[in-house]
């Protein structure tokens, strides 16, 4: 049986059997009006603005979830677990402390007093308040 | 060269519409550090964290102009870098001894927004950071390792709820030094901070985004990369409890789980440090 083989698809203006302005032609034309963007997608495309049932006029806002536009931005949490949340950081904030302003110091000035205390005391690694001690130290021999 | 890097932030209470000073968090300031005149310093990025987009303005007599100077549109909920671009090529301010920078916020008319500035100098006599450059990564970099803390922010647009880098895994090797290649964070804020006495004790820091993690997670890689200088910060784990992590944020205070992202370093970095480990194969493309 000998192998048909399609130069174009039927109605393609460029294919062989295709007769211009025929049937064919013009629903092939139909069929790719998009190609040319006389439309924005091929009929039927679910994007497409005149298909039924498209979501096109869903608005797309950043960090929203346009088929669940009630869920808190950027998070997708609830109202309720978002309110819930706020009001525990409300509270853990009113917690938490400040950070210390430090004094600046040089880093290999200060690591060389504190290499030499930890040897001092034969540790890895120093407390904070061992590290406050040598970086006021370091200080008060600067201030004088 | 006794190097410095420092993050400086700020806050502004119910702006609205009206470009509003910003009030330097507790322990900063917008004024550059006083440095020698034939030193450098450099403003290297800026960010904000609005809850609703306004305009973060930077001027300064001594800028291009004190009119309007730096203005860059702040898109609500997005702490992402809006000068300099420390990402690929990037250019940077130069900042002058001592010079204050005007730094304003427009934005919401019930809310505290939040910016910060990410400056560097060159020479800052007195407060020497220990930083490297990518090379320096690349040739003696070893593991990477995660340094994972959980912050508790204040509300009022201070830094705070600073802890030290040991305090959720203590797993760093005794006596090594870390690069701190940046970091992740899972909750908006407006800076991750790190302070220690590797870094002069003072602060170094990174934008509070959860959702440009491509951005945040090799933040001080990419600016040292972009600005061709070291800014790869380095601590050593001897230093471990004093060198802590905390968090500058809006009215709405958070939780945040922190992920810096470091490398052990092989020994060699700066003087009197003994890293414990031994060198690593070498990096693709070495």
């Amino acid at each position: 049986m000998p192998q048909i083989e399609r130069d174009h698809p039927i109605g393609h203006p460029a294919a062989a059997d295709t007769v211009i302005g025929s049937r064919e032609h013009k629903a092939w034309i139909e069929q790719h009006k998009w190609l040319e963007n006389a439309r924005d997608f091929p009929p039927g495309h679910p994007k497409a603005a005149d298909t039924p049932g498209n979501l096109n006029h869903l608005p797309l806002v950043a960090g929203v979830d346009p088929l669940n536009p009630h869920l808190e931005a950027h998070t997708g949490q609830t109202p309720e677990r978002a309110a819930a949340l706020k009001e525990w950081n409300r509270q853990q904030a009113a917690l938490a402390k400040d950070s210390a302003a430090l004094e600046p110091v040089d880093a290999n000035v200060a690591n060389e007093a504190l290499a030499a205390e930890r040897r001092r005391l034969d540790v890895d690694a120093l407390t904070v308040e061992q590290t406050q001690e040598v970086l006021a130290r370091l200080q008060r021999a600067s201030d004088e | 060269m006794p190097r410095a890097l420092e993050v400086v932030a700020g806050f502004a209470t119910n702006p609205g519409a009206t470009f509003t000073a910003l009030t330097a968090s507790t322990g900063t300031s917008f004024t550059v550090r006083g440095t020698d005149a034939t030193k450098q310093a450099w403003l290297l990025s800026a960010w904000a964290f609005n809850a609703t987009a306004g305009t973060l303005r930077i001027r300064s007599t001594k800028l291009h102009d004190f009119q309007q100077g730096i203005r860059n549109r702040v898109t609500a909920a997005l702490t992402a870098d809006l000068i300099c671009g420390p990402r690929n090529g990037a250019f940077a301010q130069r900042c002058y001894s001592q010079d204050a920078l005007t730094v304003e916020l427009t934005g919401g008319g019930a809310e505290l927004d939040t910016a910060a500035l990410l400056i560097a100098y060159d020479d800052l006599q007195g407060a020497a950071g220990r930083f490297i450059d990518q090379p320096t990564l690349k040739k003696l970099g070893l593991n990477i390792v995660t340094v994972e803390v959980t912050i508790t922010a204040v509300a009022t647009g201070n830094f705070g709820g600073a802890v030290a880098v040991n305090s959720t895994n203590d797993n760093l090797i005794a006596n090594t030094d870390y690069a701190i290649l940046g970091g992740l964070t899972d909750t908006r804020g407006c800076a991750v901070g790190i302070t220690g006495i590797d870094f002069a004790n003072l602060r170094v820091g990174f934008p509070c985004e959860p959702s440009q993690r491509f951005l945040t997670q090799n933040y001080f890689e990419q600016v040292s990369i972009a600005f061709n200088a070291p800014y790869i910060p380095v601590f050593n784990s001897a230093n471990k409890a004093a060198t802590t992590v905390d968090v500058q944020t809006n009215g709405a205070g958070g939780t945040y789980i922190i992920d810096l992202q470091c490398v052990q370093l092989a020994p060699g970095v700066g003087p009197g440090m003994t890293g414990a480990a031994v060198a690593g194969a070498a990096q693709p493309g070495a």
